[in-house]
């Protein structure tokens, strides 16, 4: 693995991670030994059928749910719940509705034991709103903005933390797709200047590819690590590398990969809904 | 713009449309007055109505002034509103954090909430007499049950995500609960202080009916004794104008406070 | 402008429902599960939490009178009012036995409930409908919701006399602005992508009434049925109260006021019992007809 790359981001170690929830039909894993290192300032998008853990593997690395067995560790130190410097955002975008753009904003420094002075805090919101492109909304209230606009003010919320590791679950999920494309470039753009380490999950794989340095595709439930892709198409990407042979090629790959999972999980969950609909009986 | 589609706007503009529905009320009233045809002492025409309030607005009623009749009945409902709040709130939020809690509480709620306050107005007065403390305690015990429910129904709505994107953040459990849990259930907390004022005006009357003589309960019940018809409706359209005014004291508080629970 | 509807679960859980494919005609629905209704209702009492709810505060009130920490007067210890209560069901109270007076009681709740259902549901889907009642109702609900129905009992009766027609348009009266209102709303709920989608699959007229607004509209009205039964119920104690010499109401009444500690027990009892009988009742109905949208909101 390549370690030898400069960052301000930190590793992230998954190790044998086991994930069992208890259901009325009994034990069930949503992972399973999934085991997956991140180096500093890495890029790692994990794709795969829905419903095959990829959100629950974010959830355990963000500190909001606890593995049943293995241990994560980040910057070699075992997690302990949620932390700031391990920002998160939601696939909906989760801002607060009675604050406004600035208010949600400054939340998370606003949290510290000894928060910085009102001044300081505004001057540094005022540096994120405007990375995110939303200079002059301050004062707007959440339910004014439009959907590509709450992501842009839930992403600026995370920033201002100066998040050492970003965890990001379909962030861009509910997004039109032109939309989306800009969120991309902007996540690319701050990702390249701040470095941290990124996990990504969606279920987008043009996303995936175009976005990170490896893409994990994982199998349906319960959620192992199917295959790890090198994605090694030149940077800076955009929309011409969404054309090229490296690009399609490497597209059909894993979209093959990722289909027969998909095709297991549909037949799983046809299993389930009979098996659940005859209980109600 | 038209002539059609302005006269319409005017006529949709809110404090037309009331007017419009009292006029059509007085006219429907009136309208009854006369085919009924029955005596003013047993059905009294709306000037009659008007008339009467008038003089009691002027001469107070038995012994004391209008306004203190209403003052008292005010107090009343609000010293309930506010004890109903100040535990049903805590309450809510309690069983909101705490699976055990809810589960031990919940069916003592569903089994109180429907009880009509005139039940435990019965039992207040086997007990406490008929002073103020059964009077407030009605309404405490009719509010306290809805502000609890409402609370607890605020905390559940509330989305995993908000309370998620806060520890995210760096907000710890003490943060969490007050700059999210708070703010964000404040809206059903605001239905449900809104359900009870219903509720509290309506143990107010129960509890003004037995054995007092200050408060709008107490007006309409002696009026009624006296076969005084009027004064009954006029004491029924006092209650009617303080009901309304303070509905719209809350819905004005959750505009101010809430707005963005209603996009 | 909606943007921020991805934020409202609610509405988002509502359309949930849908989903499941359960949408038929409340009718057919009521039918095929009839004969579930009854095994329905027996297994609801019987694990129901309210059963333990119940017997521990049995237990507590037991406990205190039993340490006589209060006079028999205050509190009778429950064996005595069972005593009592047991008594009073061959032997009449006034005019008539427990059970009459709960007959009585329930009679006027039911007649009322009722009829204050049906012209509620009807005013509210008319409003929904007709610009002009939309127009004038409006403004005189918001005025009449928070007035207790119950100032106008004495009005009532100088009008009506002091058979049962006072009592029970009092209980309509509380019944009907309320219902009314519940119905308004509800109608107004119904998301309007879906009645697009219902009209692109070709709904139109009464269908589009019958199976979309219904199906749609019906869970909150069925919420709002909930709470205006509690209402009726305050509002017979309240008839009871002025004028009768029959009913649940009217006993409590007369017990307090001959300081018959005992009998005021056994009428609230009685009243909080059928009160959460005929709740039941209603949740259970609710069941059958929206086959458990409301828990399927709640649980996702």
């Amino acid at each position: 693995m390549n370690t030898t790359e400069l960052g301000t981001g930190i590793n992230v170690a998954v190790t044998a991670v086991t994930k069992t929830y208890e259901t009325k039909q009994g034990p069930l894993d949503a992972l399973r030994k999934v085991t997956l290192n991140l180096a500093a300032g890495e890029f790692v998008a994990v794709v795969g059928p829905s419903g095959c853990g990829k959100s629950t593997l974010l959830r355990l690395v963000a500190g909001l749910d606890r593995p049943t067995s293995g241990e994560i560790r980040i910057d070699g130190k075992a997690i302990d719940g949620p932390d700031p410097r391990h920002g998160v955002v939601f696939q909906r975008p989760a801002l607060f509705p009675w604050l406004d753009v600035l208010g949600n904003v400054t939340f998370g420094p606003r949290m510290k034991a000894r928060a910085p002075n009102k001044k300081t805090l505004v001057a540094e919101a005022e540096r994120y709103i405007t990375a995110v492109g939303l200079a002059g909304f301050e004062r707007h209230k959440i339910y004014e903005l439009s959907g590509g606009m709450m992501h842009r003010v839930a992403l600026a919320r995370v920033l201002i933390n100066e998040p050492l590791v970003l965890l990001m679950d379909e962030p861009f999920g509910a997004l039109d797709a032109q939309t989306r494309l800009v969120m991309q470039e902007l996540l690319t753009e701050i990702w390249q200047a701040e470095r941290s380490t990124v996990l990504f999950v969606t279920h987008d794989v043009d996303e995936a590819l175009l976005l990170s340095d490896r893409t994990v595709v994982m199998t349906a439930r319960p959620g192992q690590i199917k295959e790890i892709h090198d994605v090694t198409l030149p940077r800076p990407r955009g929309l011409t590398t969404l054309t090229t042979p490296e690009f399609a090629s490497l597209k059909r790959e894993v979209l093959g990969s990722i289909r027969e999972e998909t095709q297991r999980t549909m037949s799983l969950e046809r299993a389930e809904v009979r098996a659940h609909s005859g209980d109600d009986r | 713009m038209n002539l059609a589609s302005r006269c319409r706007q005017i006529l949709e503009a809110g404090p037309i449309r009331g007017l419009a529905a009292a006029v059509a009320v007085i006219a429907v009233w009136e309208l009854l007055v006369a085919i009924t045809n029955q005596p003013s002492a047993v059905f009294p025409p709306p000037d009659t109505v008007a008339r009467t309030l008038q003089a009691l607005a002027a001469d107070g009623f038995s012994n004391a002034d209008l306004s203190s009749h209403i003052g008292r009945s005010l107090a009343r409902v609000a010293l309930g509103l506010l004890a109903s709040l100040a535990v049903g709130v805590p309450i809510g939020f309690l069983m909101g954090r705490s699976t055990l809690l809810r589960r031990a509480l919940t069916p003592f709620i569903t089994l109180f909430r429907p009880i009509p306050p005139f039940a435990f107005l019965a039992i207040l007065i086997v007990w406490f007499g008929i002073g103020e403390t059964s009077k407030v305690l009605v309404i405490f015990l009719g509010c306290v049950t809805i502000v609890a429910l409402s609370t607890l129904d605020g905390v559940l709505r509330m989305p995993a995500e908000y309370r998620e994107a806060a520890l995210t953040l760096g907000a710890n459990r003490r943060q969490v609960f007050l700059r999210v849990v708070m703010p964000g259930t404040l809206p059903q907390i605001l239905n449900g202080t809104r359900v009870a004022l219903a509720v509290a005006w309506t143990a107010l009357i129960a509890a003004e009916w037995v054995g007092t003589q200050e408060g709008v309960g107490a007006i309409i019940l002696q009026s009624s004794k006296f076969l005084r018809t009027d004064q009954a409706l006029a004491g029924i359209v006092i209650l009617g104008i303080f009901g309304a005014l303070t509905d719209r004291l809350i819905v004005l508080l959750q505009h101010v406070s809430t707005d963005w629970a209603s996009r | 402008m909606r943007s921020g509807a991805s934020y409202e679960h609610d509405y988002e859980l509502r359309d949930k429902r849908w989903l499941d494919g359960r949408a038929g005609t409340p009718v057919l629905m009521l039918r095929s599960r009839r004969g579930r209704l009854g095994r329905k209702l027996i297994h609801a009492v019987v694990f129901a939490p309210v059963t333990y709810s119940l017997l521990s505060l049995l237990g507590l009130w037991w406990l205190v009178a039993a340490v006589h920490i209060t006079s028999t007067d205050i509190l009778p210890a429950p064996a005595l009012v069972a005593e009592r209560a047991v008594e009073l069901t061959h032997s009449p109270y006034g005019s008539e036995t427990l059970f009459g007076h709960a007959l009585t009681s329930i009679v006027r709740v039911t007649a009322g409930f009722a009829s204050g259902c049906v012209a509620g549901i009807a005013v509210g889907i008319l409003m929904r409908y007709v610009y002009a009642i939309r127009y004038f109702a409006d403004p005189i609900l918001a005025f009449l919701r928070p007035v207790p129905a119950f100032a106008f009992v004495t009005v009532l009766i100088t009008w009506f006399g002091l058979g049962e027609l006072p009592k029970v348009m009092l209980i309509f009266l509380a019944v009907f602005s309320l219902t009314t209102v519940f119905t308004a709303a509800a109608m107004e709920a119904l998301p309007p992508q879906m009645q697009d989608a219902a009209r692109t699959l070709g709904a139109t007229g009464w269908r589009l009434f019958w199976f979309v607004q219904v199906p749609a509209a019906l869970p909150d009205v069925l919420v709002g049925m909930r709470l205006t039964l509690a209402l009726a119920w305050t509002a017979v104690m309240g008839a009871e109260l002025v004028a009768a010499d029959s009913g649940l109401g009217w006993m409590v009444w007369n017990a307090v006021r001959f300081g018959q500690t005992e009998v005021v027990f056994v009428a609230v009892v009685g009243i909080a019992v059928i009160g959460a009988l005929m709740d039941l009742l209603l949740v259970l109905l609710t069941q059958a007809l929206t086959g458990n949208w409301r828990t399927h909101m709640r649980s996702s």
